[in-house]
């Protein structure tokens, strides 16, 4: 799917939450949405989804099937057949069990029970046998499954467009590998177009060959990342307040030194 | 070295001093804790989000307070002359005090509009450096001091100086009033430890049915809680310290029970590592045959009976319809015609407004989700309709009664069925496209947590009262009451019949404003 980002704008109040001239995500494209808190990351991501509305501008989509070209997300809903998305629980219906939650997409999607199941079977590393088969409601999980739950419904019926806000948030260290691994495996074997966003530079490094850097709502920059290549400017980027911080840092006094403190005496007086 | 440590030590002693909160010095930390979580709970109330996505619910509530005050206030002066007329051998505040008991009752079931639980307070300074028993407390003695307990002063000054003044002056007055608020406090922790076990297990509300209950029936049968009244009472307004010492004995029991109760309540929450596993999984499988359709008629079964909100609703909704059916049908209270037609069409309609009043308010939990699926609110929206057309075939069978005594005839039994599931529902949909703040799935029915805006009470009496009026509009057109029940049987079917037409205008109006709901949702979201 192709995403067209025209001169959006939105405000919350005197906030500027996205201020995007012109942006453009082609087929097949893995763009990975970088930048600090309150940079206008899920905002954009909502935008896109037609689940906030834009002050200015708009987005349009074109599908690889030629049925929507550059059509507005705002006067059509039949982009929404050809994506899945994942920005937080509200995307999850919790007093499902996730079998149930699987079902329920799957056939929102027209998808077949034995379809599901053989989809779900690709997760089944991810899940780590926790998920699936459980009688245990959504709103029972830890933070961690539900994120996993989150990720696979959007990813369930094989959307042309893949919109996941912040994926590696709650998962443990294994499960991370496997999503990133998942992911790029999707984008590269699929074709769709995959959108990320994260606060972790390393996955997103890894992970996605095109990078946006945003801030206060604008892209500043479009970063092609070739094997990671992206990672110095971003760290780089990343790092000047931390310098800039520590350049005007005041020098501690000597009594603060640690281990003279630690160190009681066997008599005080 | 020493010294370096001893001056450390101290140095870290006062930078403490500097960020430990006041707590620390004995005498002080108590007070200190009180008036900081006094102060919070007044923002907790001030700013709770129904009054910032409504300001009307906040006029609504002091309108609501202002009535009841009046109320009270009319009864107040009332009361004194009826008792006179209905009970010539004894004096009215004797005829009060041997019927206290109803006073407790109607201000326990009044205290379950607003007031908070103490256990579910606690646990944000679980890990504050603060004990836990005194939070605990701080919360008790707040819930004893509440200005709602104080309400009853409406009632019984007026009633007071009217039947006591004369006789006993104004320390009779004082000890009267004092005596009652004394009590009532008492019945206010007795509440939280109602509550608090009906939390841990429904058919713990088989507690104060029994003791209120039991009370009732003694008060029928040997007359003993109606002596105990009046002799407790008469001991209030005469000062007489066993009366008072009783009753302190009374409120120290019952509040130490409450606190008791709750540490246990607060441990638990705290440590809690309940078994989450449902014992079955029902899949609705007939419901596959409805398509699209039957799939969220399978969602609303699941919302409307895994969580607590919509069960209590439920539940409530049917207590009181089949209360009103057996008033309807076995007593002569209700016998005139507007009654009769009320409790048809209400009895038909509770258990739909109950949940249509909230329509899309808790499906704003998972709002997002839903919106990114095209036209599945349209689905949902048609589930919602014929899964409420179904719940209707319980009062059917609950008006049976009614109809068997004749207080009822089978057509305006199917007259109030079809103008609820036509025009009452047609009313009440409307509230999909208004509604925007989202109702938590599993926190209280009532109270502070409530979220009637002015339209919601608006529609919800329209659905109730429209009907009626129009029955009773066309009695006063057609001598023969058959017309009017003909004409609203019409109606209601053609609304009925129009469903889909007027279901489709729902959902193209909800579309329409969804960026101003969604943004509502999502800023009301627990």
């Amino acid at each position: 799917m192709i995403i067209s980002i025209n001169n959006l704008h939105k405000k919350f109040g005197s906030v500027i939450a996205a201020n995007i001239d012109s942006y453009l995500i082609g087929h097949g494209d893995m763009v990975g949405l970088v930048g600090n808190n309150g940079a206008g990351k899920t905002t954009l991501f909502r935008l896109i989804l037609d689940l906030l509305k834009a002050d200015e501008g708009n987005v349009t989509v074109s599908t690889n099937d030629g049925s929507l070209n550059d059509a507005d997300v705002t006067s059509t809903e039949e982009w929404k057949r050809h994506t899945g998305a994942f920005i937080d629980e509200s995307f999850l219906i919790d007093y499902l069990t996730p079998d149930e939650y699987f079902a329920f997409l799957g056939r929102m999607f027209g998808m077949k029970k034995e379809a599901v199941n053989e989809r779900l079977e690709h997760f089944r590393p991810f899940f780590n046998g926790e998920i699936l088969g459980e009688k245990k409601l959504i709103r029972d999980y830890s933070m961690g499954n539900k994120q996993k739950i989150g990720i696979v419904s959007a990813m369930l019926h094989s959307p042309e467009l893949l919109i996941l806000d912040e994926p590696f948030n709650f998962l443990d260290p294994s499960s991370q590998a496997i999503i990133k691994h998942l992911l790029a495996a999707y984008n590269r074997e699929t074709g769709a177009t995959v959108l990320i966003s994260s606060h972790n530079l390393d996955h997103t490094v890894e992970v996605c060959p095109r990078i946006a850097l945003l801030e206060h709502g604008v892209i500043l920059r479009d970063i092609a990342n070739v094997e990671g290549s992206a990672k110095t400017e971003l760290d780089t980027y990343f790092d000047a307040p931390v310098q800039a911080a520590e350049a005007t840092e005041v020098p501690q006094p000597e009594t603060l030194e640690g281990p003279e403190i630690l160190e009681k005496p066997e008599n005080p007086e | 070295m020493v010294k370096c440590f001893h001056r450390d030590e101290n140095k870290t002693k006062s930078n403490a001093e500097s960020v430990t909160p006041s707590y620390t010095p004995m005498n002080n930390r108590f007070a200190t804790l009180l008036k900081d979580i006094r102060q919070q709970r007044k923002l907790s109330a001030k700013r709770h989000p129904m009054y910032k996505n409504n300001k009307f619910g906040k006029y609504f509530m002091f309108l609501f307070a202002l009535i009841w005050v009046g109320y009270l206030v009319l009864f107040g002066f009332l009361l004194p002359a009826i008792f006179r007329e209905e009970v010539p051998g004894m004096e009215p505040y004797n005829v009060l005090n041997g019927g206290m008991w109803y006073i407790f009752i109607i201000d326990f079931l009044m205290r379950f509009m607003g007031q908070k639980l103490p256990a579910s307070e606690v646990k944000p300074y679980a890990v504050l450096p603060v004990r836990k028993r005194d939070v605990l407390d701080c919360h008790l003695l707040l819930n004893g001091i509440d200005a709602y307990n104080f309400i009853w002063i409406f009632l019984l000054l007026p009633f007071g100086c009217m039947t006591l003044w004369k006789f006993f002056g104004l320390g009779g007055l004082l000890g009267f009033v004092l005596g009652y608020l004394i009590l009532i406090i008492a019945n206010g922790y007795w509440h939280s430890i109602c509550r608090t076990l009906m939390n841990e297990h429904i058919l713990w509300v088989l507690l104060p049915i029994a003791v209120y209950g039991g009370i009732i029936a003694l008060m029928v049968t040997t007359k003993w809680p109606n002596t105990i009244g009046m002799e407790w009472g008469e001991g209030f307004i005469k000062w007489e310290p066993l009366a008072f010492l009783a009753a302190l004995a009374v409120l120290a029991l019952l509040f130490w029970l409450c606190r008791v109760m709750q540490l246990r309540i607060v441990d638990k929450e705290i440590a809690r590592t309940k078994s989450t596993k449902l014992k079955h999984v029902r899949d609705y499988k007939f419901l596959d045959r409805f398509g699209e359709i039957g799939e969220y008629l399978r969602l609303e079964i699941k919302l409307l009976t895994r969580n607590k909100v919509p069960k209590v609703q439920f539940r409530t909704g049917l207590i009181l319809m089949i209360m009103f059916s057996v008033f309807l049908a076995f007593t002569e209270v209700y016998d005139d015609n507007f009654m009769r037609y009320f409790i048809a069409i209400y009895n038909f309609s509770v258990l739909g407004v109950m949940v249509l009043s909230q329509c899309m308010m808790f499906e704003g939990n998972y709002l997002d989700g839903l919106m990114s699926r095209k036209e599945s609110i349209l689905s949902l929206l048609k589930a919602k309709y014929y899964l409420q057309c179904a719940i209707c075939v319980v009062p059917l069978l609950v008006m049976i009664a009614p109809v068997v005594k004749g207080k009822l005839s089978v057509l305006d039994m199917f007259a109030a069925f079809f103008i609820t599931i036509g025009f009452v529902f047609f009313i009440m949909f409307q509230l999909a496209v208004y509604n925007k703040s989202t109702m938590n799935l599993n926190e209280k029915v009532m109270g502070r947590n409530s979220t009637s805006n002015w339209f919601q009470t608006m529609l919800i009496m329209g659905g109730f009262f429209l009907p009626v009026i129009l029955i009773m509009a066309l009695n006063a057109i057609f001598p023969d009451g058959r017309v009017s029940v003909w004409i609203t049987l019409v109606i209601g079917i053609a609304f009925t019949l129009a469903h889909p037409l007027w279901l489709r205008n729902v959902y193209k109006r909800f579309m329409k404003r969804r960026y101003v709901n969604m943004a509502g949702f999502r800023a009301s979201r627990p």
